[in-house]
């Protein structure tokens, strides 16, 4: 398939995008269902295929009948189910996140993370699990996890400012600086932390995973996700003039400081969501675009919804090799994304691109 | 359709443009010359509002720039920079949709465009693999079909060949031709006489002149400006003007 994308034209490549689009979100689809198959405890697709449609309203009491026991429909509906669909949401926001942060800092080597959101979240997490906060009940390590992502992002928005507006290289060495000193508080937090336990603790946090959100973490986190890609989406064609440089975005009529407010403000919001109930998962927001890029062309009109289904699909599959790696152990999610994608990502720019980034 | 420039003024660091003053109408081509660093970029960043002048204003009809919203200023004034890059891979068919970010139907009108000049076969190139004058007669192309009153260009005959160069020249005159008003900025000081029909010279900063084409491009000016000897002639119709080094006195 590859091969036969190599040889497409950009102009082949926006003819078959159509086509391309309904494959991969076809394939999305059987990926994540069959991903319910995968586990632990064995169940089989015929009992897994009854329980997901006994959860049809309605109609679901015609195929509840046939299910043998009920403990393997809570694993389904308590367990893979949240897991599954949380790995779709947290792909497609980290891919849909990378596309429109590589559009607005007109760079192909930045991700959503570099503008402070991975180390605001670990911040958060550090203060929960180190320091052993619950101020705000059971869920405050997610909810520490996203004010301070969101904080941090809000702080390197505002030393950046310049008379009224942020010069896009100020803010990426600024989210750098940042970021630097935030992990040293993190490190200095944890040296200092009395007990070992709360250090491998965030160690894993960090790794980023997917099989421990439940559905009552991934509901309000899918909704402003949803939200905030839908909203994204609808900027495509400024984030499509601002990547040619912010003055001729201006001279074309885009409002250019405005633009970065809203499209930051909605990564940094869905974003810190989906790291904060999974931690870091690396690499997504980085590479899932450039893929998108290469079978469509560079327009965020296709980037963007693109971006959103293959970075699902990416981790669904991450996830399938998370759980069969060394069975019965699952290895954080972050980990296979990046042994995994590494290679991808270096193998489809030998391969795939020939001169497309030469320059 | 009325530009008009009443004592612009701009200063950074050490460098200070100004008073500047100059009008152009509709049907016209005002040309800004002078050599490196005179201030002739900042004058146009001025004019399209991506720098703010620190004294005096400019407004199009009465209407003051600062007042407009950007995408009034866009349905006013085009801009043709001297480069564009795309890092992330836009088509051509892509960057000329965003030259048309402010145009309702678009997509409708672009294709009349890709026919009108005849660019088919370029619609779907990545824009960063087209040729240098390839690269310009898009931009150009999509400087053009925005449908503003004005267009502002920055030296838009560099790196391209005699051909299309020619090719570049002629739209601007067919601009002009089109009740449309084009302030353009050029080093050659053969195709500031060839296309303007005023032009401004600036130094340091300063202005040297300001008139007609005829007026200001003439020996005396010139070497105010530059230090080398100019002679004027006409040939076949047009003013032909040749820079030569300065004698020692």
């Amino acid at each position: 398939m590859f091969r036969t994308l190599r040889n497409l034209s950009t102009g082949e490549k926006y003819s078959r995008s159509g086509t391309l689009f309904f494959i991969s979100a076809l394939v999305l689809i059987i990926a994540a269902v069959s991903s319910a198959f995968l586990g632990v405890v064995y169940i089989s697709p015929i009992e897994v295929t009854k329980i997901f449609l006994s959860q049809i309203p309605y109609l679901g009491h015609y195929f509840s009948a046939g299910i043998d026991v009920a403990h393997q429909s809570e694993i389904i509906v308590y367990l893979r189910e949240p897991h599954i669909l949380g790995a779709v949401i947290i792909g497609a926001v980290l891919g849909v996140g990378g596309a429109v942060i590589q559009s607005i800092f007109k760079n192909p080597i930045t991700e959503p993370y570099m503008i402070g959101i991975s180390s605001g979240a670990a911040l958060g997490a550090v203060l929960s699990i180190a320091i052993g906060l619950t101020i705000l009940g059971v869920y405050t390590l997610q909810l520490l996890a996203f004010l301070f992502s969101a904080l941090i992002v809000g702080l390197i928005y505002f030393f950046s400012l310049r008379s009224g507006r942020v010069p896009i290289v100020y803010m990426l060495l600024t989210g750098i600086a940042v970021s630097v000193f935030v992990s040293s508080l993190v490190a200095f937090m944890l040296y200092n932390s009395p007990n070992l336990a709360s250090t491998s603790e965030v160690f894993f946090w960090l790794m980023g995973s997917v099989d421990t959100i439940t559905w009552a973490e991934l509901i309000p986190v899918a909704l402003l996700s949803i939200a905030s890609m839908f909203i994204l989406s609808l900027y495509s064609k400024e984030l499509d003039t601002i990547q040619l440089g912010e003055d001729y975005a201006r001279s074309v009529g885009v409002r250019v400081e405005s633009l970065k407010i809203i499209a930051l403000t909605l990564v940094t919001i869905s974003v810190s969501a989906v790291v904060s109930i999974s931690g870091l998962i690396g690499f997504v927001g980085l590479v899932v675009p450039h893929i998108s890029r290469l079978i469509h062309g560079g327009s965020n009109r296709k980037v963007i919804p693109s971006s959103a289904i293959l970075g699902a699909l990416f981790l669904i599959l991450a996830y399938d090799v998370s759980r069969l790696i060394i069975p019965p152990k699952v290895v954080p999610i972050g980990i296979i994304t990046g042994m995994i994608g590494v290679p991808f990502f270096i193998y489809l720019l030998r391969k795939l691109a020939g001169g497309y980034y030469a320059d | 359709m009325l530009i008009e420039a009443s004592s612009i003024e701009y200063s950074i660091n050490r460098f200070k443009l100004g008073p500047v003053s100059f009008s152009a109408k509709g049907g016209e081509i005002v040309g800004i010359g002078g050599p490196n660093g005179s201030g002739k970029s900042t004058l146009l960043r001025i004019m399209l509002r991506l720098l703010h002048p620190t004294g005096g204003y400019i407004t199009i009809d009465g209407k003051n720039l600062e007042e407009m919203t950007q995408r009034e200023l866009s349905r006013r004034l085009a801009y043709l920079p001297q480069t564009l890059f795309s890092p992330l891979n836009l088509s051509v068919q892509d960057v000329l949709l965003a030259s048309q970010y402010s145009l309702d139907k678009r997509s409708n009108k672009l294709d009349t465009i890709i026919n009108r000049y005849g660019i088919e076969e370029l619609k779907h190139r990545d824009f960063n693999s087209l040729s240098g004058g390839e690269k310009r007669l898009v931009m150009l192309i999509g400087a053009i079909s925005q449908d503003s009153d004005a267009i502002l260009m920055d030296e838009p005959d560099t790196f391209l060949d005699v051909d299309k160069e020619i090719q570049v020249m002629e739209e601007i005159r067919n601009l002009r031709d089109s009740g449309r008003s084009v302030i353009v900025i050029l080093h050659d000081l053969n195709k500031l006489a060839a296309i303007c029909d005023s032009v401004l010279m600036l130094k340091s900063g300063k202005v040297i002149a300001y008139g007609s084409t005829d007026d200001v491009l003439v020996p005396e000016v010139l070497e105010r400006i530059y230090s080398a000897s100019f002679r004027t002639e006409q040939v076949s119709g047009s003013m032909k003007i040749d820079a030569f080094p300065r004698k020692k006195s």
